[in-house]
């Protein structure tokens, strides 16, 4: 069972663990933008899953998000959250057009939505597995542009079938010049968070 | 001016009087209101997930959720003969082909049948798809405001 606190020891591991993974995430997506980005230190809360959805600060913005599920040695969930306004100036980095170019967002522009975050939330994992062991893949990404809640909410819904509480690992990470911010959460099942801290016990033990 | 009212993932609000029920950015959830067809006394769902899990009856499931809602109008008098229902939201957000039936599905389907059930006759409705919506109705009027980033407004 995953305890209601966490020790001050394995909060510092898993933020580490994360700043692991966001870290190779976060270099991912430099790499799709051909800009820099900057990480912030990711933050770890366990909720209610009728309180994720206070996470939307204001009622009623619309955002696009990427929702993966995560299978293998750890099974999770990913979401990955653009700010609507940005989305357009993202594409013509990632399409490599002009600044303007993207007006629309057709079946290219959302395919390429859906192959950002698969890759970001891949390069994640990766990184994970190679530092405590576990390997996982992300299914299909599946892609929303609508009110933040109503994306809360409907991943809430998912989780509650299963589990009471969640775990949210939040990375937020952002593109100086155009201020493009990118929220990455990582939201693993309850027996994924027992392995995780296994797996993190061992090796910190074998260092 | 009518009160706005709140009504969160996992709570139950019965009103009289003016005041509007709102519940912000629905997807995958129901969003059930039952009011009395005569006189301005409504109640919103605000449910997660269809069925109640053993031993707990609370707001976060459609079953145990519209139980306790007609329970509350029927404590402030009104007759069942006189409730009617309005629902929402069911929507699939996300398609990540893992499911034969979506969450959003499963609410609408288990409030239809939780209505059935106890005789209530569903008189309005903006369900499924894939979008999510913002629902405001007004307990003195019983029309409810859908708003919605894919196809607008709308009134049920």
């Amino acid at each position: 069972m995953v305890k209601k606190e966490f020790s001050d020891f394995q909060k510092d591991a898993l933020v580490e663990l994360a700043n692991i993974g966001s870290g190779n995430a976060a270099t991912a997506l430099s790499q799709l933008l051909g800009k820099d980005i900057k990480l912030s230190v990711p933050s770890i809360n366990l909720v209610p899953v009728t309180k994720i959805v206070e996470k939307a600060k204001k009622t009623n913005e619309i955002v696009a998000a990427v929702y993966l599920r995560i299978f293998g040695e750890i099974t999770a969930r990913a979401l990955i959250i653009f700010p609507k306004e940005k989305i357009f100036s993202m594409l013509d980095f990632v399409m490599k057009r002009k600044i303007g170019e993207t007006k629309e967002l057709g079946e290219n522009e959302q395919s390429a939505l859906k192959e950002i975050g698969n890759i970001i939330v891949s390069a994640y994992l990766n990184a994970i597995a190679k530092f405590i062991g576990l390997n996982s893949v992300p299914s299909v990404p599946a892609l929303a542009i609508d009110m933040i809640e109503a994306i809360f909410e409907t991943v809430s819904g998912e989780i509650a079938e299963m589990d009471e509480e969640a775990l949210l690992i939040e990375n937020d990470m952002i593109e100086e010049t155009t201020k493009i911010s990118t929220t990455l959460l990582i939201i693993p099942d309850k027996e994924a968070m027992i392995k995780i801290m296994e797996a993190l016990d061992a090796t910190i033990k074998g260092l | 001016m009518a009160e706005n009212i709140r009504v969160n993932i996992g709570e139950l609000k019965v009103m009289k009087g003016y005041f509007k029920l709102i519940a912000y950015g629905i997807g995958s959830c129901a969003v059930i209101v039952c009011y009395d067809k005569y006189v301005p006394v409504a109640g919103m769902l605000h449910a997660m997930l269809p069925e109640k899990k053993k031993g707990v009856n609370s707001n976060k499931f459609v079953d145990s959720g519209v139980e306790n809602l007609i329970r509350e109008l029927i404590n402030l008098d009104v007759s069942i003969n006189n409730i009617e229902a309005k629902i929402f939201g069911g929507a699939t957000m996300f398609d990540t082909r893992l499911n034969a039936e979506s969450i959003g599905e499963r609410n609408i389907k288990k409030a239809r049948e939780t209505l059935f059930k106890k005789g209530i006759k569903i008189v309005g409705e903006d369900t499924g798809g894939d979008y999510g919506r913002t629902i405001e109705f007004d307990v003195f009027n019983k029309k409810a405001v859908v708003k919605s980033f894919a196809k607008g407004e709308k009134i049920v």
